[in-house]
């Protein structure tokens, strides 16, 4: 399953991904058009909320860290566990998934959630998480990112491009021990 | 912090990580507010986190609708705008409208100025009169007018319309201002690069115009535009505001007064006047003092008129009327709730200001035309009607007071002295004790004897983002210990002021031993009897012009450039674009400019490069951007000595 992950030194904290978080699961949201098209729309929703949020983690202003943070869909979740009404489930992916309707708004899955990824919408009383948007061809959040600091991708590829970039300083930095042959696109060397 | 004994606080959600390093009124304040459920800048700030990143490296381009366009700085997004302009480009483009910004501050504040002496050398504004007709001669001299046989009035009328010719120009020939006032060797310079300008309005119209879409792209020839918009704001805004306001209200002479938000007073009618241009503020006093007795039979004790930010520091350096805040404490001040009534010109006037207002009894009055805030009464000032508007505007304040909730008062204990005062022709006055022939050369002779190592103007804008750290006094305090004398103006002067570091004996706690054998040596001389305070009031913001005098006369009297004088230029928690424009105009001068936070400059590696470096070769100025207030020091105290080796000076 495909999940949101976060390049921190990319993160510039500009909240893009709220804004258009927001518009994604605004009322007027029209699937298939840009975004920021509905941008207008969606301001005037009183319902459009982002599911992610910009969070800083220094306190510092300078250097400026900061980590979008929304559902991370994780595998034993508290808040499905602590959902009495059935409106949270864990699919056979591993979405976890909210049915409003049956959501009662008691907010057990607010204080059991440990980054705080869930909140009661004060408009519709129902809970308000990501739902990794289904309606769109990727995650707004990911789409919108002006720095490609959110990454939808399987855990696989995430690890796998993490073994090729440290490949890379690792051949840079271990000098090959004597006699090894290097083979390139170019032919062999002997170092 | 102080919390009142006996009470409990109710628990609120504070976060106070950023707050432990304010001073102490402040802190005490912000507990105030916080206990009474007011929002101030502080909890603005905390909501504004995450401050976008784009805006912070100066890579957004609003200037067109194919936009908004971002440049990723990491560069795997989008490295050119829709039309194509890259991140130099549009770095340097915004950097251009953010000294338009404060050109047009600096200059219309001046030119409102220059229009009123006019008027009222015609005798058609009755309000006010020539005060410094000597300043108003030596101006005239300076421009080039016969004084012989006129009256101060037919003067005043020709020195006026000189200025107004800076806005008004339509040949190509220099500024009267800056050909009077720019010191030679600068001339030459700015001449062969192209920055003499003629007309500043013009130059502010043009630089709007050149970084619109589909106009200027070369971030080299968009920085010259920077440089000449520091020019203009220098003299057709600082020095042309300075000298005429000088000529209107008198220049500022020595004078003992006190700061701190502890100089509200429980028992009078409390009002502050808040913002830039002394056209108001000076007819505030005025009338306060003309309306005591309607003070007492509202039961008050007296009309107490208090200053914030630059209008204050107006009436602070000409009258002595006591500093009450800089910017960042404009709220405390109504927090206090003893304020009846804060009375705003233009300029670094929270609109917050009215919602915390709100909750208090204190009346918050608007004034000119082009600064209106939702909320506030406005009370309409123009030249003609300054009397009838500086009445009403006192009255209302009586008013006010009796509605004042006794209950809500809390006044924090603490005043701090200071000496203010400091212009160029008080600190001559001064040397001219030790020579009378040549007041500079005993200053000249304790920067060579290596008593002084050097000068810095610390200046600008105590910044709640940068407050908790306290760059500004601890900038001061680290320099005065390596023999730097500070000189200061604007809320920066206030803040340092309210620090103590304005009294004599701040000189003998602060400063290193040579800075102290010297300034205790001229407050001897000035017949102070302790010796002069380490850091010198020299204004309001517009009164950079008075440091700018200073460094020109020094390397007018030396015969050299001043980029080769140990001297240097920080404004350490700066927030306006005003402060972008006057360092802009100080590294036109050729001086080293710290500042804190970072310019909008660093999402292009060639503007950063060309302010940071190159700019040293062009014009003699560098920028330096550092946050820590001790590296600061360092790198400035580098510099300075870096000019005297250069000069051939052993220490």
């Amino acid at each position: 399953m495909k999940r949101v992950y976060v390049d921190l030194a990319r993160c510039l904290g500009c909240k893009t991904c709220e804004i258009a978080c927001a518009v994604a699961h605004s009322r007027g949201r029209r699937p298939g058009q840009p975004l920021m098209l509905d941008l207008y729309a969606a301001i005037a929703d009183p319902a459009a909320r982002p599911r992610v949020r910009v969070v800083p983690v220094s306190q510092a202003y300078y250097p400026q860290i900061t980590l979008p943070i929304q559902c991370r869909h994780c595998e034993k979740p508290q808040c499905v566990a602590a959902c009495v009404t059935g409106a949270l489930t864990r699919d056979a992916e591993g979405r976890v998934n909210l049915a409003p309707e049956r959501c009662i708004g008691c907010r057990m899955c607010v204080m059991l959630c440990p980054y705080g990824a869930i909140r009661v919408d004060p408009v519709m009383g129902v809970a308000l998480k990501c739902d990794l948007c289904p309606e769109e061809p990727e995650p707004a959040c990911v789409s919108s990112c002006p720095t490609k600091a959110l990454i939808y991708a399987e855990e696989e590829e995430l690890v796998g491009a993490k073994h090729r970039r440290v490949a890379g300083t690792l051949a840079e930095a271990i000098p090959p021990a004597p006699g090894t042959v290097i083979v390139g696109l170019g032919g062999s060397a002997q170092a | 912090m102080t919390a009142e004994k006996g009470r409990t606080a109710p628990r609120i959600e504070v976060p106070i990580l950023r707050r432990v390093g304010l001073d102490e009124a402040s802190a005490e304040l912000l507990q105030k507010a916080w206990r009474e459920g007011i929002s101030t800048e502080y909890d603005r700030l905390e909501a504004q986190a995450v401050q976008c990143g784009f805006g912070l490296l100066g890579l957004c381009c609003r200037n067109c609708y194919m936009g908004p366009c971002r440049i990723d700085p990491f560069g795997e997004g989008p490295t050119a705008g829709v039309c194509g302009a890259t991140a130099d480009t549009i770095v340097a483009r915004n950097l251009v409208r953010e000294e338009v910004g404060g050109t047009a501050s600096h200059t219309q504040h001046a030119y409102e100025v220059a229009h009123v002496l006019l008027e009222t050398a015609h005798g058609r504004v009755k309000g006010y009169r020539i005060t410094d007709g000597e300043k108003l001669l030596r101006i005239a001299q300076r421009l080039g007018i016969e004084t012989e046989g006129r009256s101060l009035e037919e003067v005043a009328a020709l020195v006026a319309e000189k200025a107004l010719e800076d806005f008004t120009r339509t040949a190509r020939e220099p500024m009267n201002w800056l050909k009077a006032k720019t010191p030679r060797s600068v001339y030459e310079v700015w001449e062969k690069l192209g920055l003499v300008t003629s007309n500043a309005f013009h130059e502010i119209a043009n630089a709007m115009h050149r970084t619109t879409m589909g106009n200027d792209a070369d971030p080299v020839n968009l920085l010259l535009s920077a440089l000449r918009l520091g020019i203009v704001d220098g003299y057709a805004g600082l020095h042309l505001a300075t000298d005429l306001q000088d000529v209107l209200f008198g220049t500022p002479k020595p004078l003992k007064v006190l700061t701190s938000l502890g100089v509200l007073k429980p028992d009078h009618v409390n009002i502050a006047v808040h913002g830039h241009n002394p056209l108001l503020s000076m007819k505030v006093v005025e009338w306060a003092g003309k309306l005591e007795d309607e003070a007492r039979k509202a039961g008050a004790a007296g009309i107490n008129v208090v200053g914030i930010c630059c209008t204050g520091n107006e009436v602070l350096m000409r009258l002595g009327v006591p500093a009450a805040a800089h910017n960042a404490q404009a709220e405390l001040a109504i927090v206090t709730g003893a304020l009846d009534a804060m009375v705003v010109d233009i300029q670094c006037i929270f609109p917050s200001l009215a919602q915390v207002a709100s909750c208090y009894h204190t009346k918050l009055i608007t004034t000119f035309p082009y600064a209106k805030i939702p909320g506030a009464t406005h009370i309409e000032y123009s030249p003609e009607k300054a009397d009838e508007v500086a009445e009403r505007i006192v009255r209302e304040a009586i008013e006010a007071y009796r509605r004042r909730d006794p209950s809500k008062i809390h006044i924090p204990g603490r005043v701090e002295e200071a000496i203010v005062g400091f212009s160029v022709e008080a600190i001559l006055e001064v040397l001219k004790k030790l020579d009378p022939q040549d007041p500079l050369k005993p200053l000249i002779e304790v920067i060579a004897q290596g008593k002084v190592k050097g000068a810095v103007g610390i200046v600008g804008c105590p910044n709640p983002k940068l407050r908790d750290k306290r760059i500004t006094e601890r900038l001061a305090k680290s320099l005065l210990k390596r023999d730097i004398l500070v000189v200061s103006t604007g809320c920066t002067a206030i803040a340092m002021a309210q620090e103590g570091l304005m009294k004599p004996e701040a000189t003998e706690k602060y400063a290193g031993p040579g800075l102290r054998e010297v300034l205790t040596a001229l407050g001897e001389a000035a017949g102070l009897g302790a010796p002069l305070p380490p850091v010198w009031h020299m204004g309001s913001c517009v009164d950079n012009s008075r440091i700018a005098d200073l460094i020109g006369a020094l390397a007018e009297k030396l015969g050299v450039h001043p980029s080769k004088l140990p001297v240097a230029g920080s404004a350490p928690e700066f927030i306006t674009e005003k402060a972008i424009s006057i360092g802009t105009y100080f590294l036109a001068l050729g001086i080293p400019v710290h500042v804190a936070p970072a310019p909008r400059i660093f999402g292009s590696p060639l503007v950063a490069e060309v302010l940071t470096s190159k700019l040293r070769e062009i014009t003699g100025g560098q920028l330096i951007v550092e946050y820590d207030p001790e590296a600061a020091a360092e790198k400035l105290y580098n510099v300075i000595m870096e000019k005297r080796r250069e000069l051939g000076l052993e220490s």
